[in-house]
């Protein structure tokens, strides 16, 4: 893989991302280069809009230095400050452990679409067709999200 | 129902880069302006992580992270480096890995001359490259600063830096301990450039070399006393603030 044409071609986009989440330039810098060595780590560009696949393991990097490193990032929604409080959507990238893997791969799908819907303010027909889920299935997975949200806020 | 003002980011990221999938209905003439947008934000970016630079440092990361995966082989390590050149880069960073270092020139006879000191050099990054820093030259808080060193004949060394306010940081090797062991051959950089911090005055990187390998602490406790044994050999540059 020419990991420079990929940054040339890529890169901004990720930055961008990574700077609208972490609104930090150091950070975002720092998640922008996480993302490339995840993918490459994991030989998992894939062929099709890689676009779609990089902006969704940059958002889940940056999810985890925002939970790892606890900034407050997320204040004013509940469901997002759930997500980035419990969630490590990194933490079965590497693992050999399938039922790790397929773990950390549901928490990950749920935690992009958490941001895609309350932060990016895509519409559950956008979610949905972003993430290859039915909008019935992007529609409980957010009321779940929800539901942790509200008993988190209650504890 | 509130109206968007415009499709999500995402989206127009796709339409930019020409992946938008062609069943979403996007208002191409309502996103001129943020297709703009991205473009020069895509060249303001490439100016401030240049393209070249980015990618060395993430074949470097990628190799530390392939070192750390138990069971991976050094040809699978390869191997996920598809480009000859960062096969060959990656060769070399391999090779490197003890001591952490990228060397960027070749082994070149012309750099083995016996007798000749080892120096250091500072470069300071303006735009997209880097330029020389002569002995006194003026810096300033924020900079970005990047060492490298030419060790010819010394084989062990460690780089460090005082600032105005007498504070001591080492550079190299990256934590206390051994005496890196030097790369012999052409000019060696040091693996992450640093920006300089507020300290006022002045910054005065030392280079120090043994034919003899030494303890960084011993070296920093010389320093201080203002004496350095004879098997020692510093070279340095100052650089004002």
């Amino acid at each position: 893989m020419d990991i420079e044409a990929h940054y040339r071609r890529y890169g901004p986009m990720v930055l961008r991302r990574c700077r609208a989440l972490l609104k930090n330039e150091s950070k975002a810098a720092e998640a922008m280069q996480e993302t490339f060595v995840k993918i490459l780590s994991a030989k998992s560009l894939k062929d099709q809009a890689p676009s779609s696949f990089l902006y969704r393991v940059a958002t889940n990097v940056c999810l985890n230095i925002i939970r790892s490193e606890r900034l407050a990032i997320f204040q004013n929604s509940p469901e997002l400050s759930e997500i980035a409080r419990t969630i490590d959507p990194t933490s079965g990238w590497l693992s050999r452990n399938i039922i790790t893997q397929m773990f950390s791969r549901q928490k990950e799908l749920n935690a992009y679409i958490a941001v895609l819907f309350y932060l990016d303010e895509m519409t559950l027909e956008e979610v949905s067709q972003e993430t290859g889920l039915s909008v019935s299935g992007v529609r409980k997975r957010l009321k779940q999200i929800q539901l942790r949200a509200t008993r988190y806020k209650e504890i | 129902m509130e109206v968007r003002k415009s499709p999500p980011q995402l989206l127009i990221e796709k339409l930019h880069l020409g992946e938008l999938d062609p069943h979403t209905s996007v208002n191409t003439q309502a996103c001129q302006n943020e297709l703009e947008t991205l473009s020069s934000s895509n060249e303001q970016i490439w100016a401030e992580y240049p393209p070249d630079m980015v990618a060395l440092q993430i074949a470097q990361r990628l190799r530390k992270r392939r070192l750390s995966i138990p069971g991976a082989s050094l040809l699978e390590r390869l191997n996920s480096l598809r480009s000859p050149k960062w096969q060959w880069a990656a060769i070399v960073l391999l090779v490197c890995a003890p001591v952490g270092l990228l060397v960027l020139n070749r082994p070149n006879e012309t750099d083995r001359i016996k007798g000749l000191s080892p120096f250091l050099t500072i470069y300071r990054k303006v735009g997209n490259s880097f330029e020389r820093m002569s002995s006194n030259s003026k810096v300033a808080e924020h900079d970005i600063i990047q060492i490298s060193y030419v060790a010819h004949d010394a084989r062990f060394g460690a780089i460090f830096s005082v600032d105005g306010n007498g504070k001591l940081t080492l550079h190299y090797p990256e934590r206390p301990g051994p005496a890196a062991k030097l790369i012999t051959s052409g000019e060696v950089i040091l693996p992450d450039a640093f920006e300089l911090d507020s300290s006022p005055q002045f910054e005065r990187f030392v280079f120090v070399t043994s034919p003899d390998s030494f303890e960084t602490q011993s070296l920093i406790e010389h320093f201080q006393q203002g004496s350095l044994p004879k098997q020692y050999m510093s070279s340095s540059v100052l650089l004002k603030k």
